[in-house]
Order: structure tokens, then C-alpha cells, then sequence
């Protein structure tokens, strides 16, 4: 072996002392025949030449020796760089064009790939989060009216599946809380996580100071303990390591602090959606779920999410059956149909975004193919170019292997530089993603070029290397010695070889880039429909404040998050509004909660009928609005029958509710419901409640633009105080103009309370439509850049073939073709290539964009009518990228054309 | 394609040939072609365009060393040296040579 290295190394390093004993070894083999020749009596020049014959190709023979040392492979290597990279650097017009579309080929794949890899591919941050399961209710009869397929869970079922399963190491539950932090500065709300004692300990994490919760925390009257986030203890207690074992107060009661989490560690992360829950965008602490009696007996309340643990082996399939059986016999129980249902984390957290990702991936895989496509169609036309050098190369004894190797080393050496500045591209790229990237993208924080990313932009760059450069090794390798070093050189055999190979580069780019441009023109219509659809209000010159109270001070007469505030806090809004309405500039003010398009969402079951309790299959669900009574006027939503809320609709009077077509379509399809009752559960003391309904009003875009409105039901604010209001304003200018206006009149009311967002009705729209905006550019940026690649590469072969039929030109004009004849064989060539690209490019579209369905709104994958436009579209461009180089055809005088080569 | 099969083939013989001629003792390029001349006389035809490459595949392999002597004739030459690798190749070869050979011959004579 040692030897063995250093034969090599010398090879490497010691070429020339090789080289000259190479030389000297076959001088002394020939002058030795020489003599021998002499000696016969040949003079000494013949006797050379004889000795030289005899001895049958000097040169190969040293090639083959060379060979034979092994010298090659590494040495060769390091020759063929630097051959390489002297010929790149001599065409730097051709090698400036070559990196620049590669590297926005592959700097639009290394782009793409950071956001999979951090999205997709990697590991959630908690211990072996591949057995980290959701749990979510299952409600059928519920699915058709409210489109939710995830409801959260009741106390009940949790503990019963906590005790009845066989497949979960640990399961947890935990719901959304928050808190009034008062004591030692300024009085603060924030945001957390009641949760089961064993949920850290089931994602695996420990608190960085002190630690997580006991297993007799997790009991009622035992259960005043706090763990604070990172970043809370950092900014409210700066970062005080004697924190542990002091007390907060909280919602005026006293907490003792008995962890702090780690830096960076978020659950649930804001990114994830959990049916319907609202868990704050930041969670600042955890406290013991610590479930009461009467809430481990309530059954009807469905506000957990629940998490578990699968044990190790037991597979996602086995657990849903495992879990189907603890349900039915919880059916049998209770006499109340639920399922169950298991979704890992994983998907979860990234579902939505998933199908989406991989469709950018296989659009921007495609973008690298066309510019693959044009680089290799600049390599054949420089082939050609270097026919004769390769001719020469090859009667000195180097074989055909050799020269592929060669110029495959050349086309890779390019592949790398493109590569190279294509990860610029892509670092640069990411950080445009993530800004104009949709706002609700799971795990955008987590984006980044790592590893993962390198190792990739390498792979995709050797094998793009290989791809654009083999076939023009191939053929550039592909040699008649005789034919090409005659004056004149390029053979027609070779020359229609490459052409055949343009020809199929041209149709392959055409139909690859309407596949893309089909693709984006789906999107681009769907957006256009999107933004089309009316939003049951009118958006403009709305400005919306959200304003949240302090607990303590607005508290009803039943303590605890979820119980109504007190009427202290309708007073305030209704107070807050009055101030609003008297702002010059403001037409008319209102409140809701939650307005349309915020994110927010709330249901509440009820029963039509007039029985209590009701029978299974009679509670039905809808959404739930608390509104001002001016609210209707101020947004624009029309009034369909019956009244709208006023004034006289205050806590003492009768309890009303208006409801929304889609409501009046669901349950109540031919009768009129104005004076019709709808039955409320109270809640905790079994109870119920009814309300009348007195008016209908149109649906409302509510979640989505693009979703279909279900069934909802408005309540006057008044009636039931919520502690959250989004105030709205409609404006006669500019809303945004009197954001601080508003601010402070609202603070003038009481400057306790805290407003956190104030926006415009036309940015919340814009907002709820950022995913599709995103989708739409992002695959329209790489339909855009596939077109001009694809225009390019057309342009480039049909110049190409122009520069090669000169004299055929220059003949046909001389015999009195005129410049219309001409300009229609080149156009005529160039579109057959065209127009077989794009039936294949349709076909395959045809095929393709099925996988677009679920980004689709309002437009069939295979709309006819995109399909047509689309394919025009290409058609023209294509048109111009061959009239360009025929319109230089006609230009040919034939005088000149003839003199030619 | 044909032709390279036949190098191929040479090839292979080619190597064994010089490795037996070294068994004895170490010898330069020009001894060997002399050697083979005198040995195998107009039977075999081998040019020096091939032997050397030969050689130098031999030597990448380690089944010869080479090194720098004065020849006969009083002039640098490269000598080429048979090592214990090479020696076990030979006798590997034999065999196979024989083997390969003697069951040809069987065939030809009996069947």
C-alpha cells in the first residue's frame, strides 16, 4: 500500500522525472534497434526510421504507459481543470452566459430545497418526535355543517382514553390560559399553556432552571406553581438566576416560579393550527392542568388538545384502531357518538404547507432542466468549434474516453461555478422567501442554509454537470479522424447528429416550460378569482383596533378565563365605540369578536328544538360572533329580514341572536325563522338558555375568502361580555391616517387595557389571501424564467442553424427565392420543433396539473381556457425567437454567402 | 471492438511471458524484446509499443519493481526486478495457463 502511495504521489508530484525517464526508457530500447539496424548495414537515419516503425507509435505507447502508472486518473484530473478552466477563461462571453443560467437554476433549487429541508425534512425539536402523536374528537354529524374535522377535546375524554389505551408510553393534555401579571412594574397580560404535569416530560424537554412539573402539581389546591419561558424571565425578570422559588401574582393569586424553559423552546409552536384553538402566538408560561372535579365530569365542553406519546414499535395505524376501540365503548357509555382521531405532529404542524412545497420543488426541478437544456445547447455549438482540436488530441493517443473525460471535467468545472454562485443566490433567495413568504408558514423561523443544503447544491450540481454535458461529450467525442482534420472539417454525419440532438433539446424545453407556464396561469387565474369573490362586506377605509382587557379589573361575577366578563367591560366598549363615532373623520364604529378574517374562530353547539337535554344527533354547531349593535351598518353587511341589534338589546332585555343565510339554508331550508328559538347549553351547571332569533343577514366571508360560508350566528355583545373586542371604524380618508387618533381615544377610556393590533380591513384581506400570493408568484417567477430560457434556447439553435445554412441561403437567393420564401423555411423549421414541444408540453400538462388541485380556487386543473391562452402565449414568444435569426437569414447576400468557409 | 478483444488477449499473455522471464533475473526492456524474439522466434509477435506499456502496468501493480542500472553496453537502462507478489502471480498464472492449456489439448486430442 505504501509503495503503492507513493508511485502515485510521485506520479503527481514528480511529473517531469517521469516524464524524462519515460523518454529515456524508449530512447534506449530504439537506439539499441538502431544500432542492431547498422549493424545490418542500413544507414543511420533509415535504421532510425526502421527502429521507429518496428517499434509501432512512440507516442501512444507513452500514453499507454502513462495510463498504466496510474497517473491518470488524479493528475489527468488536475490537467483537465486547469484545460478547463483556460478555455472557460477564454470564452468568457460563453462561460459568463453558461454560470449565470445555471446558478439561477440551481440557486432556485438550493432556495427551494433550504425551505423543504427546514419545513419538511427536519426533525421537529422535541426527543423522537416521530412518536408524537395529536388527538383530536371526531364529531360526523358535525363535519358536513361546520367543515372541521379536528374538534378539541372534552376533560372527560381525556382521562378516560388516559386510562383505557394500550398504545401511548404517556398522553397529555393541555388547553390555552392566560393571566394578569400585576406586582413589581407595570401590569402585563400574557399568554400560556395550562397543561398536564406529564407534557414536558413527554416532549422531552427540561426546564433550564429548576424544573418541570410534579405529579402532585397536577391536582387542584396543589397546583399554584409557574414555569416561565426564556424569553419571559429575560425580559420581565431579567434574567434573574434566583428566580426559582419566588412569587407572581397572578390573576390576583400567588404562583411560586419552579422552572424556566430553555432558550428557543415553543409548544405549541404558533405555527400550529390546532382545531380551532387559540393558543397565544407566544407562550410566556405553563401551568399544572390540574383538572377539578366538576371539569373531569363535563363531557360537553370540548377545549383540550391532547398529546401522546406512542410506545416504541407501535405504529400510527395500530394506535388509531387501538383508540377506535376505547371510543366505541365510550359511545356505549355515554350514549353519545365521538371518534377519535390520531395525526402525528409532524403533520400537524406542516400538513398544509407540504403539498404546496413539493410542487415548488417540481417546478423549480424543472426550471433547472430547460437551463440545463441551454447550456448544453451552448456546449454542442462550441463542440463544434473545437472539432478539429479534439481530432488533433485525439491522433496524439488519447482515446475516446479520455476526451469525454475531458470534457465532462470542463462541463462539471462549469457546473460548480454555477453552483457555486447559485448558493449565493440561494442564501440570498431564502431571506426573500421568508419576507415575502405567507405569514402563516409553519416554521419560518426554522429556515436556514445548513449541511443539508450544501450537500444538496453540490449533488444537484455535479449531476446538472453530467446532464448538460454528456451529450455534447458524446458527440463532440464521436470522431472520423480523416474527415475531420481535412480543411473544411465538419463532417455531415456529425453535424446531423447534433443537430437531431438540438432539435430534441428545443422540443423538450418548449413542452417542459408550458407545463410551468400552465402551471403558474392556473394559479394567476385562481388568484384573480380569489380576489374577485365578495367578502359579504365592504373592506375599504375600515381600520380595526383589538383590544384586550385586564382580567381583574372587568372580572364578571364567575371567576375563570372562559366565564363572560363582567358588565364593566361592555360598558367599556360601549364607551370606547361612543369616543370612536365622535372622531372627526369617522363615519360610523362598531366591535366584534372575532372579526372576520383574523384568524380567530368560535362555535358553540345549540339545539332547535324545544327539548332539554336533547337526544343525540339534535345539537348541532355553528359559529359564533359577539357584536356591537351598529357592527352590520359599519362593515356593510347587508340586512336580509327581520331586524338588526340596537341599543335597547342590553343585558336585562330578552336574549336575541341573528343568524346568516348560510344558517337559514342549513337548518331552517323552507321555513322562516325570524321568531324561531334556539337552546344554549349554560355550561358548568348543566343549564340551559334560549335565544330568538330576529333577523338574517348575508354570509360572511369569515375564515377564508376562498372557503364557502357555514352556518353563523351573531350575538349582541352586551348580552354576554367578552373580555376581547376587535373595534372597527369605517373612515372617510385614509384609515390608517387616524390609527393614533383612535389609539388614544380608546386608551382615554381606560389606559389599562392593551391594544395590540391595529390594522386595516384591506390588510386582514390581504393577509388571509398571502399562502395563495406566495403560491402564485413563486411558481409565476419560475414559469417566467423557464419562458425566457426556453425563448433563449430557441433563439440560440435557430441562430445556430441559420450561421450553418448560409450557403444554402445564399444558393436559394442566388436562384431567386426572395426574402418571404426564406423567412418561412427558418420560421417553418423552427416551429415544427415548437409545435411538437408544445402537444407533448400539453399532453403532459393535461397530465400534470392535477397535482395543483388543492391550490386551485374557482378553476378546473385542466381549464380549457388557460390551457388555450397559455399555450398562445408560448407560441408567440416562440414565433419571435424564430423570426429573429430568419429575419437575419433574409439579410444573407448570397454574393458573400457563397465566398463562404 | 474486435480488435481491442485481441490485445486484450495479448495482453494477458504478454504479462505472464515477462514475469516468467524475470523469474530468473532482472532485465531492461531491450533484453526482454530479445528474449522473446529468441525464445518464441516468429511464433509470437510482440512490439515494443506493447511491451512497454506492459511493464509499466506490471510495475503499477507491484508485481515488478523497477530501477535504474548500467547496462551491458555500458549505458543507463531501466532494469525491471520480479517482487514476492509478482513471484506468487506468476505461479498463479502457471496454473491457470496450464490448466486452461492442458484441458484444450485434452480436447483436441480426444474428443
Amino acid at each position: 500500500m505504501l509503495g503503492w502511495l507513493k508511485l502515485r504521489l510521485r506520479a503527481l508530484f514528480r511529473k517531469n522525472e517521469i516524464e524524462n525517464e519515460l523518454d529515456e526508457e524508449l530512447r534506449f530500447y530504439l537506439e539499441n534497434q538502431t544500432e542492431v539496424y547498422v549493424a545490418q548495414g542500413m544507414s543511420p537515419e533509415v535504421a532510425r526510421a526502421a527502429a521507429l516503425r518496428e517499434f509501432g507509435g512512440v507516442e501512444q505507447a507513452k500514453e499507454q504507459c502513462r495510463d498504466a502508472r496510474g497517473v491518470s486518473l488524479i493528475e489527468e484530473l488536475w490537467q483537465d481543470l486547469r484545460y478547463g478552466a483556460r478555455t472557460l477563461l477564454k470564452k468568457p462571453g460563453f462561460t459568463a452566459v453558461a454560470v449565470i443560467t445555471l446558478a439561477l437554476g440551481i440557486g432556485a433549487n438550493s432556495a427551494i430545497f433550504s425551505v423543504v429541508n427546514s419545513i419538511l425534512l427536519r426533525a421537529l425539536p422535541y426527543k423522537e418526535p416521530q412518536r408524537l402523536m395529536m388527538v383530536w374528537t371526531r364529531i360526523t354529524q358535525l363535519e358536513s355543517t361546520s367543515g372541521q374535522t379536528q374538534f378539541s377535546n372534552s376533560a372527560t375524554d381525556f382521562i378516560e382514553w388516559r386510562n383505557q389505551n394500550q398504545s401511548f408510553e404517556q398522553i397529555a393534555a393541555f388547553s390555552n390560559h392566560n393571566f394578569n401579571l400585576s406586582g413589581g412594574g407595570e401590569p402585563e397580560f400574557l399568554g400560556g399553556v395550562r397543561a398536564s404535569a406529564n407534557l414536558l416530560p413527554l416532549l422531552g424537554v427540561e426546564a433550564k432552571l429548576g424544573r418541570t412539573f410534579r405529579t402532585e402539581e397536577d391536582q387542584p389546591g396543589a397546583d399554584r406553581v409557574v414555569i416561565l419561558s426564556h424569553s419571559l424571565w429575560q425580559r420581565r425578570f431579567a434574567s434573574d438566576p434566583e428566580i426559582i422559588g419566588k412569587k407572581l401574582t397572578l390573576n390576583e393569586e400567588t404562583y411560586t416560579v419552579v422552572g424556566v424553559m430553555p432558550p428557543g423552546f415553543q409548544f405549541p409552536g404558533k405555527d400550529s393550527m390546532l382545531a380551532g384553538l387559540r393558543f397565544p402566538q407566544k407562550v410566556d408560561f405553563y401551568i399544572p392542568l390540574a383538572l377539578t372535579a366538576s371539569e373531569a365530569r363535563d363531557r360537553g365542553r370540548l377545549y383540550l388538545a391532547v398529546i401522546g406519546r406512542l410506545k416504541p414499535h407501535v405504529t400510527i395505524a395500530q394506535a388509531q384502531a387501538d383508540m377506535d376501540a376505547v371510543a366505541e365503548r365510550l359511545v356505549k357509555q355515554y350514549k353519545n357518538g365521538r371518534g377519535v382521531m390520531l395525526v402525528s405532529l409532524q403533520h400537524q404542524v406542516v400538513g398544509k404547507a407540504r403539498n404546496a412545497l413539493l410542487i415548488f420543488l417540481g417546478a423549480v426541478a424543472f426550471v433547472l432542466l430547460i437551463a440545463c437544456a441551454n447550456v448544453a445547447n451552448l456546449l454542442l455549438t462550441r463542440a463544434a468549434a473545437r472539432h478539429k482540436e479534439m481530432a488533433i488530441r485525439s491522433a496524439l493517443g488519447a482515446s475516446r474516453l479520455r476526451l469525454i473525460r475531458q470534457l465532462l471535467t470542463e462541463s462539471l468545472l462549469l457546473a460548480m461555478l454555477g453552483g457555486t454562485v447559485g448558493l449565493v443566490l440561494a442564501i440570498w433567495g431564502v431571506k426573500l422567501l421568508i419576507a415575502i413568504g405567507p405569514t402563516n408558514l409553519p416554521r419560518a423561523d426554522a429556515i436556514s442554509v445548513d449541511g443539508r443544503v450544501f450537500g444538496f447544491t453540490l449533488l444537484i450540481s455535479l449531476l446538472t454537470g453530467i446532464i448538460f454535458g454528456l451529450a455534447p461529450a458524446l458527440q463532440a467525442s464521436r470522431l472520423d479522424l480523416n474527415e475531420s482534420l481535412k480543411e473544411g472539417g465538419t463532417t455531415s454525419a456529425v453535424s446531423s447528429g447534433r443537430n437531431r440532438i438540438r432539435s430534441l433539446l428545443v422540443v423538450s424545453q418548449v413542452a417542459v416550460a408550458l407545463v410551468l407556464l400552465i402551471g403558474a396561469g392556473l394559479m394567476i387565474r385562481s388568484f384573480v378569482r380569489l380576489l374577485g369573490v365578495d367578502p359579504g362586506f365592504d373592506p375599504q377605509h375600515i381600520l380595526t383596533l383589538d383590544v384586550r382587557l385586564p382580567f381583574h379589573k372587568y372580572a364578571g361575577p364567575q371567576a375563570g378565563n372562559d366565564q363572560p366578563a363582567g358588565p364593566q367591560a361592555a360598558a367599556f366598549f360601549q364607551q370606547a365605540i361612543e369616543r370612536l363615532k365622535t372622531m372627526p373623520g369617522v363615519r360610523a364604529a362598531g366591535g366584534a369578536n372575532p372579526l372576520p378574517l383574523s384568524g380567530g374562530e368560535e362555535g358553540s353547539g345549540f339545539v332547535i328544538a324545544g327539548r332539554w337535554p336533547p337526544a343525540p344527533g339534535e345539537v348541532f354547531n355553528a359559529g359564533r360572533r359577539w357584536v356591537s349593535p351598529d357592527y352590520f351598518k359599519v362593515m356593510g353587511i347587508r340586512l336580509q329580514t327581520g331586524r338588526a341589534f340596537t341599543e335597547s338589546d342590553g343585558s336585562g332585555a330578552p336574549r336575541v341572536l341573528i343568524i346568516n343565510e348560510a344558517f337559514v339554508g342549513a337548518f331552517f331550508p323552507d321555513k322562516d325563522p325570524i321568531g324561531k328559538r334556539l337552546f344554549f347549553n349554560r355550561g358548568s351547571d348543566g343549564g340551559y338558555a334560549w335565544r330568538e332569533i330576529v333577523g338574517v343577514v348575508k354570509d360572511v366571508k369569515h375564515s377564508a375568502l376562498d372557503s364557502d360560508p357555514k352556518p353563523e350566528m351573531y350575538f349582541p355583545f352586551s348580552q354576554f361580555p367578552s373580555w376581547n373586542m376587535t373595534l372597527v371604524a369605517r373612515t372617510s380618508g385614509d384609515p390608517m391616517s387616524l390609527a393614533v387618533a383612535a389609539r388614544r381615544q380608546v386608551l382615554a377610556v381606560d389606559p389599562n387595557q392593551a391594544i395590540y393590533n391595529i390594522r386595516t380591513m384591506e390588510q386582514l384581506m390581504d393577509n388571509s389571501v398571502s399562502q395563495r400570493r406566495f403560491n402564485m408568484l413563486l411558481l409565476s417567477i419560475f414559469a417566467a424564467v423557464s419562458l425566457v430560457l426556453a425563448a433563449v434556447g430557441i433563439y440560440s439553435v435557430m441562430a445556430y442553424s441559420v450561421a450553418q445554412r448560409t450557403q444554402e441561403i445564399g444558393v436559394r437567393m442566388a436562384l431567386g427565392a426572395r426574402a418571404a420564401n426564406v423567412l418561412k423555411l427558418i420560421i417553418g423549421q423552427g416551429m415544427v420543433l415548437v409545435l411538437i414541444g408544445a402537444a407533448l408540453g400539453l399532453a403532459a400538462a393535461f397530465a400534470l396539473t392535477r397535482v395543483l388541485t388543492g391550490l386551485l380556487y374557482g378553476v378546473s386543473p385542466t381549464d380549457p381556457a388557460t390551457f388555450a391562452m397559455i399555450a398562445l402565449l408560448l407560441l408567440c414568444v416562440a414565433l419571435v425567437a424564430c423570426y429573429l435569426p430568419a429575419r437575419r437569414a433574409t439579410k444573407v447576400d448570397p454574393i458573400i454567402a457563397l465566398r463562404y468557409e | 471492438m474486435n480488435k481491442e478483444k485481441k490485445t486484450e488477449l495479448l495482453q494477458g499473455t504478454l504479462e505472464l511471458l515477462i514475469l516468467r522471464l524475470l523469474q530468473s533475473e532482472p532485465l531492461n526492456g531491450w533484453d526482454i524484446m530479445q528474449r522473446i524474439r529468441l525464445v518464441s522466434g516468429a511464433v509470437i509477435k510482440v512490439s515494443a509499443g506493447s511491451l512497454y506499456p506492459a511493464l509499466h502496468r506490471l510495475e503499477a501493480r507491484r508485481l515488478v519493481v523497477a530501477e535504474w542500472d548500467v547496462s551491458e553496453k555500458n549505458r543507463r537502462a531501466k532494469f525491471y526486478k520480479l517482487t514476492a507478489a509478482g513471484r506468487k502471480q506468476l505461479e498463479a498464472e502457471r496454473e491457470t495457463w496450464e490448466r486452461y492449456t492442458g484441458a484444450v489439448a485434452s480436447i483436441l486430442r480426444n474428443a
